[in-house]
C-alpha cells in the first residue's frame, strides 16, 4: 500500500492532510501515531474509500481507491474510530448482517461463528445492541472486521473504549490474524504503548505530514528516546 | 431547548412559513375565483311550460337572483354557455297550482371533481329552493289561501356531467369521498416513505454504523436502492394497516343524504360510499396501470428525497427537522390541489407532478376524459423523480454523505 504526497482539503479550506507519504508492506503491521487533528483518521478514511483525496497518489494493493472503490472494499475491512451497531439488532444479527456482504452459505456460517468467538460476549450476543456498553459495541464491530479476513485491515484506534483486559486480548488477536493469515494491518492510535507492542513500523504524523518513520527500536535510538512518546515530542520539535 | 437551537429546525420553520404563505395565497385566490364564479354565474333556463304561473315564477326568480337566469333553447346549448341549466317541464305550473309534487330538472357541468367545483351543483339546488319558496307564495296568492296551507312540493332531479360522464349527486359525492380517502392514503404513503428513508441513513450515522456499511464491498447505488425499496415496503405495510383500520371504522358508517324535501313524494335517499373499486372502474385497465405507475413513481420520489435529506443530515434530529416540514408541505399541497381542483392543464399537471398529486391528476383526467393531461403529468413526474434519483446517487457517491452539509462555517480543524 502506498501513499505519496497525499493532500486532503475539506470544504471550507481546512487541510486535513498536507503532503503525506508512506508505504505499508505486505504482511506488516504499520501504526500511524499523532495528536488529535494530525490527519490520521482522514488518511485512513481515504484509504478505506470513504473520502476522496484532493491531491497525491494512493494505491491500495495496487488499486486506486477512487476509481476502483468496490474492488478495494473487497480487499479491506475498516474499523472506524467510533464504530457502533444498530440498536435494534441483536449482536448476532449485526454480525450476520455485515458478514453477509462478504460471505454466503457455509462460509458465512463459519465467519459468523468466528466473529461470535472473537466478540466473546456470551449470552449477550443474542440481546439487542441497545443494551450494550461502549466496550461491547467496540468488540462487536471489531469481531466483524477480523472475521471478514481481508487482505488489509484498516483499524482506527482499535482498542479505544476497551478495558485493559479486553485491549490486551484485541492486540493479541490483531497480531494473530496478521501473522496467521498474512494480512497487512494499518492502524492508528493515541496509545504509544499499544503501537510499540503491536507495530512492525511506525509513522509519526503531525499537522498532516509524516515527521518520522521507522521500526520502534530504530526510532527510539535515532531520537535518543526511552519510548515513542519521547520520540514524538522530539520529532515535532517539542 | 436543544432542538430549538438547531439551524435545521429554524430553517425548516422558516421554509414552512414562506411555503404556506405562498400556498395560502394561491389557494385563497383559487377558492375566491370558484366562489365568485358560483355567486355570479348565469344559469340557463329551458322553459317547456307555457303556463302563466310558470312564466311569472321565472320572472320573479330572475329578479330575486339579480337577473342571473338566462333563457336558453335546449339543455345542451345552455351547458355550452353556462355552468348549470334548469329545465322546467311542460305542465309544471298546472301541477304546482294543484299543490302536488312537481319535478324540476337541473343540469350541472363540472370540469373537476373537487369540493370547490361542487358549488355549481349547490347552485342548482339553491335556485330550486328559490323557485320553491316563490312558487308557494305565488300559488297561495293565486288560490287566495294562507302560505302555510301550501306544502313544499318541488323535487329537484339533478344530473351532473363530469367530463363525458353523467352522474347523480350520490355518485358524485361517493366519487369525491373515495378520491379523498384514496388521496389521503397516497399522501400518507409518500410521507412515510420520505420519513423512513431519511431516518434510515440518519439513524445509521447516529448509531455509528454508517462508515462500516459504506466500506462493505457493495456499490453505493445498491445501498441507496436497498434503502429506497426498504422504505417503500415499510410504508406500504403501514398504509395497509391504516387502511384496514379505516375500513373497520367506516364499514358501518354510510350516512344517507336526502335530495328532496323530507317526506315529499319522489324524494330520494342516496348513499355515499368510499370504494377503491369504484375508482378503478372509472379508470379502466389503462388508467389503473398508469395509477399504479404513479404510485411507484411517488414511492421512488419520496424515498429518494428522504435519502437525500438523510444523507446530508448529520443525525436523526436534523433529518427529522428537515424531512418533517417538507413532508407536511407536500401533503398539504396535495390536499389543497385536491380541494381547489385546479382545472387540469400542463401547468397544473406540473404541480401534480411535484406535490404528490400525480395519482389525483391521473384520476381526474381519466374521469374528465382528458387523458393527454395524465400522460403529460406522468412524464413530468417521471422527470422530477429521475432528477431526484440522480441527485441521490451523486450524493451517495460523494463524500458529502459522510461529512454532511454544514449550515455553519467550519471553524476548527476536523477530527484527525
Amino acid at each position: 500500500m502506498e501513499v505519496r504526497d497525499l493532500v486532503k482539503v475539506y470544504p471550507g479550506g481546512v487541510r486535513g492532510v498536507d503532503g503525506l507519504s508512506f508505504k505499508v508492506f505486505a504482511g506488516e503491521i504499520y501504526g500511524l501515531v499523532g495528536p488529535n487533528g494530525s490527519g490520521k483518521t482522514t488518511t485512513l478514511r481515504i484509504i478505506a474509500t470513504l473520502l476522496k483525496p484532493s491531491g497525491g497518489y494512493v494505491r491500495v494493493l495496487g488499486l486506486d481507491p477512487v476509481t476502483e472503490a468496490v474492488k478495494v472494499r473487497e480487499l479491506i475491512a475498516y474499523l472506524p474510530e467510533e464504530a457502533g451497531a444498530y440498536r435494534d439488532l441483536t449482536g448476532l444479527d449485526f454480525i450476520r448482517f455485515f458478514l453477509r456482504a462478504r460471505f454466503s452459505g457455509r462460509k458465512l456460517e463459519e465467519a459468523v461463528e468466528e466473529a461470535t468467538r472473537i466478540a466473546d460476549l456470551g449470552p449477550d450476543i443474542r440481546r439487542p445492541v441497545r443494551g450494550y456498553s461502549k466496550g461491547m459495541k467496540r468488540l462487536l464491530a471489531l469481531s466483524v472486521v477480523l472475521a471478514s479476513r481481508p487482505k488489509l485491515f484498516i483499524l482506527d484506534e482499535p482498542t479505544s473504549g476497551l478495558d485493559v483486559e479486553r485491549s490486551l486480548r484485541i492486540r493479541n488477536l490483531i497480531r494473530e490474524y496478521a501473522r496467521s493469515f498474512g494480512a497487512t494491518v494499518l492502524l492508528s492510535s493515541h496509545n504509544m504503548l499499544e503501537v510499540e507492542y503491536l507495530c512492525d513500523r511506525v509513522g509519526i504524523i503531525y499537522r498532516g505530514r509524516l515527521v518520522a518513520e521507522g521500526v520502534p527500536e530504530e526510532l527510539r535510538a535515532r531520537y535518543s528516546a526511552r519510548n515513542l512518546e519521547e520520540v514524538f515530542v522530539r520529532a515535532v520539535g517539542g | 431547548m436543544v432542538v430549538l437551537k438547531s439551524p435545521a429546525f429554524i430553517v425548516g420553520i422558516l421554509l414552512l412559513v414562506v411555503y404556506f404563505g405562498v400556498l395560502g395565497r394561491a389557494i385563497g385566490v383559487a377558492t375566491e375565483q370558484v366562489a365568485r364564479e358560483a355567486m355570479e354565474s348565469y344559469i340557463g333556463v329551458v322553459n317547456e311550460d307555457l303556463n302563466h304561473v310558470t312564466r311569472r315564477l321565472l320572472l320573479l326568480a330572475n329578479a330575486t337572483l339579480g337577473g342571473r337566469l338566462a333563457e336558453v333553447p335546449t339543455v345542451e346549448e345552455g351547458l355550452r354557455a353556462f355552468p348549470a341549466v334548469l329545465l322546467v317541464p311542460g305542465g309544471f305550473g298546472e301541477t304546482l297550482l294543484r299543490n302536488s309534487t312537481v319535478y324540476v330538472y337541473g343540469y350541472a357541468s363540472l370540469d373537476s371533481i373537487s369540493p370547490a367545483q361542487s358549488s355549481r351543483v349547490q347552485l342548482v339546488y339553491s335556485v330550486v329552493r328559490v323557485l320553491e319558496e316563490l312558487g308557494r307564495a305565488l300559488v297561495a296568492a293565486e288560490r287566495g289561501v294562507n302560505l302555510s296551507e301550501i306544502s313544499r312540493t318541488l323535487v329537484p332531479r339533478v344530473e351532473i356531467r363530469v367530463g363525458g360522464r353523467v352522474v347523480d349527486f350520490g355518485a358524485l359525492s361517493s366519487l369525491q369521498l373515495s378520491t379523498m380517502m384514496f388521496t389521503y392514503m397516497v399522501g400518507l404513503l409518500g410521507i412515510l416513505a420520505l420519513m423512513y428513508s431519511a431516518q434510515s441513513v440518519a439513524t445509521e450515522k447516529e448509531e455509528k454504523a454508517f462508515e462500516m456499511l459504506l466500506t462493505l464491498p457493495i456499490s453505493r447505488t445498491t445501498i441507496a436502492v436497498a434503502k429506497v425499496v426498504g422504505a417503500a415496503v415499510l410504508s406500504v405495510i403501514m398504509v395497509v394497516a391504516y387502511f384496514a383500520g379505516f375500513s373497520f371504522i367506516f364499514a358501518s358508517v354510510r350516512p344517507p343524504v336526502e335530495t328532496g324535501p323530507a317526506g315529499a313524494e319522489g324524494s330520494r335517499t342516496v348513499v355515499i360510499t368510499a370504494s377503491v373499486w369504484d375508482l378503478l372502474q372509472f379508470l379502466g385497465s389503462e388508467g389503473t396501470a398508469l395509477l399504479l405507475l404513479s404510485l411507484g413513481l411517488m414511492l421512488l420520489f419520496s424515498g429518494s428525497l428522504g435519502l437525500l435529506i438523510g444523507s446530508l443530515a448529520s443525525d436523526t434530529r436534523v433529518a427529522g427537522a428537515i424531512a418533517g416540514p417538507i413532508g407536511a408541505a407536500l401533503y398539504i399541497s396535495l390536499l389543497a390541489f385536491q380541494f381547489v381542483g385546479i382545472p387540469l392543464n400542463p401547468l397544473s399537471s406540473l404541480l401534480g407532478a411535484s406535490v404528490y398529486g400525480l395519482p389525483f391528476a391521473i384520476f381526474v383526467s381519466y374521469v374528465l376524459g382528458v387523458k393527454t393531461i395524465a400522460v403529460q403529468a406522468t412524464g413530468l413526474a417521471t422527470a422530477v423523480t429521475l432528477l431526484t434519483v440522480l441527485a441521490v446517487v451523486r450524493v451517495f457517491k460523494s463524500e458529502r454523505i459522510l461529512i454532511g452539509f454544514s449550515m455553519r462555517r467550519r471553524r476548527s480543524r476536523p477530527t484527525s
